[in-house]
């Protein structure tokens, strides 16, 4: 009985989830979390005076783990290099800015993960702008 | 949780190697330190309750760190997502770390 009470003490306790990174170290156009890029002189070049929308895209990100984050189930750097640049590329682009990330917390699934051979997820909302040179690419 | 945005800094702040829209001018690129911020909402009580406190030193860092220098730039920059739960602690949040750099035209540096 006593047994059964500190198992159940400690499972109500412990914690889970888990944490993942998100990269894109090979894309070869700019990626830029803020709406500003250096132009081939240092200028800035900024959205929207120099720089026009041409797209915008959203991608969900999930990190599956077991036994309380320790087993990852998929890698936990995210690469969105090629993501990013197939977005570029779509839409006739030159670069993406104001890329956001949004992480969402999963309680159903943390309370889950309490139990060790139940996957926990964690998720991430990644979205961005795809813009260009209002001078570049104009019909 | 809200959106972790560097928006409103008014620098290049890239996730690659490549600030330059287009061929750069012949520039030389030194280190000028790194950048590391936070966005992040913690609450207690099994989750049930709301948000208690939140940090957002995503874009004061970056402000800081640039140094309101407009030949800077942040390179390398990545976002470690973390959701966190125990029974009475909840925490989820987004951390940012990158390299500043700095660039001066190639005949300029010694």
């Amino acid at each position: 009985m006593r047994s059964a009470l500190a198992l159940a003490a400690t499972l109500l306790l412990a914690g889970c989830g888990g944490n993942f990174q998100i990269i894109a170290p090979t894309v070869r156009e700019p990626v830029a979390a803020s709406n500003v890029l250096f132009g081939p002189d240092l200028q800035p070049l900024r959205v929207p005076e120099e720089l026009e929308v041409v797209g915008h895209f959203t991608r969900s990100e999930r990190q599956w783990n077991m036994f309380w984050n320790i087993l990852p189930l998929t890698p936990r750097a995210h690469d969105l290099s090629d993501y990013f640049s197939e977005q570029i590329r779509l839409n006739n682009g030159e670069a993406i800015t104001g890329l956001t990330v949004t992480a969402h917390t999963t309680i159903l699934s943390n309370m889950l993960g309490i139990v060790p051979l139940i996957p926990t997820v964690v998720r991430a909302e990644v979205s961005g702008d795809v813009v260009r040179r209002r001078s570049a690419g104009a019909p | 949780m809200e959106p972790t945005t560097l928006a409103p800094i008014d620098a290049p702040i890239v996730l690659n190697d490549n600030p330059f829209l287009g061929a750069p001018g012949d520039f030389a690129r030194s280190a000028a330190g790194t950048y590391k911020g936070q966005h992040s909402e913690e609450a207690s009580g099994g989750g049930y309750v709301t948000t208690q406190t939140k940090t957002h030193s995503a874009q004061i860092n970056a402000a800081q760190a640039l140094g309101g220098q407009p030949d800077r730039a942040i390179v390398h920059l990545n976002y470690d997502v973390t959701d966190l739960y125990a029974l009475f602690y909840v925490f989820i949040g987004t951390e940012m770390h990158g390299d500043v750099v700095e660039y001066a035209p190639a005949a300029a540096q010694p």
